[in-house]
């Protein structure tokens, strides 16, 4: 791709795009990137993925510096979830060259799918916490398990007290873990979509320390998979380094805006986005379009 | 919470929430150099990224798609160091399973790089 003014200015613009929506809903970023540089730049998917987990990188490590400096963040947590994150998501970049493009653009179109029901149902996994506000899980708990009491804890602003909280079913977690770590390789995405709700709904995590924890998973996920495509050729510069600038810009805006802005609407807006664009893609695989 | 213990955490968590500041700046900085370079030269960017492996001897004449490929792969290394950032401080508290955890998931992580890099 040649790199003039207004196509720089267009990825910037998506970068930015990505990361405002992407650090404000908690969904990474790749959603946005990978079907755009596919539909609109007609992209072969592997170099939309590659260039998208680069970007999901920049934006997952601004985020998670902002969650950590207000220790929202399970950091051994993490630590322990990545022992069988980093193995999927090697696997799955090594498995998406098997894989052609249309295959993965049918994959792409089915998480699609599921992140658009998810945001548009009852269930709204991930956005209402990111945009602030109060619902922790087990906030009453004071019972403990691991990784100790000690690190189970954090000061909830919004309540103006120190919540503890018990961690559950880690086995399970190590499970869905590795299932989150290869999707994120296969498809370009940050798989937050997957750990937050699992760290939430499954391990009993308080949902603020379950998107912060997710952050600072994403961050080191998608970093162990994008260095198998940089190694393979799937980066491509042009690309990513325009949509870097634009991505972090936009993780910055969007961690500020996220207090400030109404989840709901703003998820089912997206979640309708996310429909017509799962649509495309499988349109796009099927060579309708 | 133990007020020594306390402060142990909260030092771990301020190193690597500095790390990953850093880390990002730095990449961003130098892709914006790669990026106002190129678009002054008006020379066509190469549509892969230098290999890693060669990156080292490049750095020597840069241009700006050295630049930019240096930006990218230290945003891609960021979050590793993060992780031998918490391995340190886990074998300065004495926290063996931490420790052991950190230095598991560093192995998995040089296992990326080197398939990376051959």
């Amino acid at each position: 791709m040649e790199l003039t003014i207004a196509n720089i200015s267009a990825l910037v613009g998506i970068g930015l795009f990505a990361g405002l929506l992407g650090s404000m809903l908690g969904v990474g970023g790749g959603f946005i990137i990978v079907p755009v540089l596919t539909l609109a730049l007609k992209l072969p998917m592997q170099v939309a993925v590659g260039s998208s987990l680069v970007a999901i990188v920049a934006n997952s490590c601004t985020a998670a510096s902002a969650y950590l400096k207000t220790r929202m963040t399970n950091v051994r947590l993490g630590l322990l979830l990545e022992t069988t994150t980093v193995p999927g998501a090697i696997i799955g970049a090594i498995a998406v060259t098997l894989l052609t493009s249309s295959t993965l653009g049918i994959l792409f179109g089915i998480a699609l799918l599921y992140v658009s029901y998810s945001m548009i149902s009852r269930r709204p996994v991930i956005t209402d916490s990111i945009a602030s506000t109060s619902n922790s899980a087990n906030s009453d708990d004071t019972s403990t398990s691991f990784p100790s009491q000690s690190q189970n804890m954090y000061y909830d602003i919004s309540q103006h007290r120190s919540v503890t909280y018990e961690i559950k079913r880690i086995p399970s977690g190590l499970i869905a873990s590795f299932l989150a770590g290869i999707l994120s390789s296969m498809l370009g995405i940050g798989g937050g979509i997957i750990k937050v709700p699992v760290m939430h709904s499954l391990m009993g995590i308080p949902i603020k320390v379950a998107i912060g924890t997710s952050s600072f998973m994403i961050a080191i996920t998608t970093a162990a998979g994008a260095l198998i495509y940089y190694r393979n050729g799937y980066v491509n510069p042009s690309i990513v380094t325009p949509l870097i600038v634009g991505v972090v810009g936009g993780a910055l805006l969007g961690t500020s805006l996220a207090q400030k802005i109404k989840g709901a609407w703003l998820r089912r807006g997206f979640g309708g986005l996310l429909l017509v664009t799962a649509i495309l893609m499988f349109l796009r695989a099927a060579n309708v379009m | 919470m133990k007020m020594k213990e306390k402060q142990k955490d909260g030092k771990l968590y301020t190193w690597i929430s500095l790390g990953f500041q850093s880390g990002v700046f730095i990449s961003l900085g130098l892709v914006a150099i790669g990026l106002i370079t190129l678009s002054i030269s008006g020379d066509k960017i190469a549509d892969a990224v230098i290999p890693l492996s060669e990156l080292p001897q490049r750095l020597f004449s840069p241009d700006a798609k050295v630049i930019s490929s240096l930006g990218i792969a230290i945003l891609l290394l960021t979050p590793i160091l993060q992780v031998v950032i918490a391995a340190t401080r886990f074998a300065s508290y004495r926290d063996r399973r931490y420790l052991g955890i950190s230095l598991a998931l560093l192995c998995m992580l040089a296992l990326s790089l080197f398939l990376s890099a051959t």
